[in-house]
């Protein structure tokens, strides 16, 4: 095994946000001066981000059971390898990379209108083509930062509050033209970052929004909160 | 003139969410994910399970390799591979749906 062939491991895990802190930390400085790295990290992300691209589950509290899990994945009963401890051992799982099915969903304006959090274009990943990074602001307080490289967007809340009990924060994609689309969802609770898809190009794109929505087992269909929205 | 501009350009964004609210996404919108979910699912059963499980579990379960190597009693060197093998495959058989020239394919 070449040396990039575990450079090439890691990055693969940290597509998937699977990576240990310890592992992490060292592919993140290795990252800094390994172009081969970058390039394929890029390719693994976009990877990664297609998998978003099936929603499974909504529920905020209770861990899927791994027959139920797969059964929502991948609609059969392939074969199982056995991980019979699965739920009883669960110590996270992410609600963040939940993908809503934007078939029922809407974005909703509040009744008070679009609170006004600003989205400011930062500077951070401009050396990588492709790579555009958004923070979102409130009251001058960096709350969340976009990063999108290609069609692979990451969504990090810093100064976030999490999501109050029961409900979840969603981030919507407006193209210029047509409807938005709902990429992602997330409780920023754990300051884990959720990863998402780009329905349309981001050169396409005319804005982001984030609204905050019931965590029901189903997408939202009906008015609530929209939070924050911002030009590209 | 130049500094109505921006207004404009932020209430013309607004009123397209507020088209939104009203209209939801359009059947096309709808056809198009509904496809390429169907298109990540069935890459993903291509898989061997062994690999695919891993991807599983990491993606969709939110476990650490750590985490995943002592739920599967594989080792984590193992579970490193086999997860790259699987990414390394995964993205063979989405083919065109991954390219990385701005355009997402079902």
């Amino acid at each position: 095994m070449t040396d990039h062939e575990q450079w090439d491991e890691l990055a693969a895990g940290y597509a998937l946000d699977s990576l240990s802190a310890e592992d992490e930390t060292l592919f993140v400085a290795h990252l800094e001066t390994c172009a081969e790295c970058a390039s394929s990290l890029k390719e693994h992300e976009l990877v990664a981000a297609q998998l978003g691209s099936i929603s499974h589950f909504h529920d905020n509290d209770e861990a899927p059971s791994w027959e139920s899990m797969r059964a929502a994945i991948l609609g059969d009963s392939a074969e199982v390898t056995p991980v019979s401890d699965l739920a009883a051992r669960r110590r996270r799982y992410n609600v963040s990379r939940r993908v809503l099915a934007a078939a029922a969903a809407v974005v909703i304006i509040a009744a008070g209108g679009i609170t006004a959090w600003r989205l400011t274009s930062g500077s951070s990943c401009a050396a990588s083509s492709g790579c555009h990074q958004i923070q979102l602001d409130a009251s001058g307080k960096t709350l969340a930062s976009l990063v999108v490289r290609n069609n692979a967007v990451t969504v990090t809340p810093s100064n976030m509050p999490p999501a109050p009990a029961g409900k979840i924060y969603v981030l919507w994609q407006q193209p210029r033209t047509g409807p938005a689309s709902p990429l992602s969802e997330f409780t920023a609770g754990t300051k884990a970052p959720a990863h998402a898809t780009l329905m349309a190009p981001y050169a396409q794109t005319a804005a982001f929004a984030v609204s905050l929505e019931n965590a029901t087992a189903t997408p939202p269909s009906t008015p609530s909160n929209t939070l924050a929205s911002g030009t590209t | 003139l130049r500094r109505e501009a921006p207004r404009r350009k932020r209430l013309a964004s607004e009123q397209a969410l507020l088209e939104v609210a009203v209209t939801g996404p359009g059947p096309d919108e709808e056809a198009w994910m509904r496809l390429r979910a169907e298109r990540t699912r069935d890459s993903l059963k291509t898989l061997p399970p062994e690999q695919r499980e891993l991807l599983l579990l990491a993606y969709y379960g939110g476990y650490s390799q750590s985490e995943i190597a002592g739920l599967t009693g594989l080792p984590l060197g193992t579970v490193k591979s086999r997860t790259l093998t699987a990414m390394r495959k995964l993205r063979v058989v989405l083919g065109g749906s991954v390219d990385v020239d701005g355009t997402v394919l079902p």
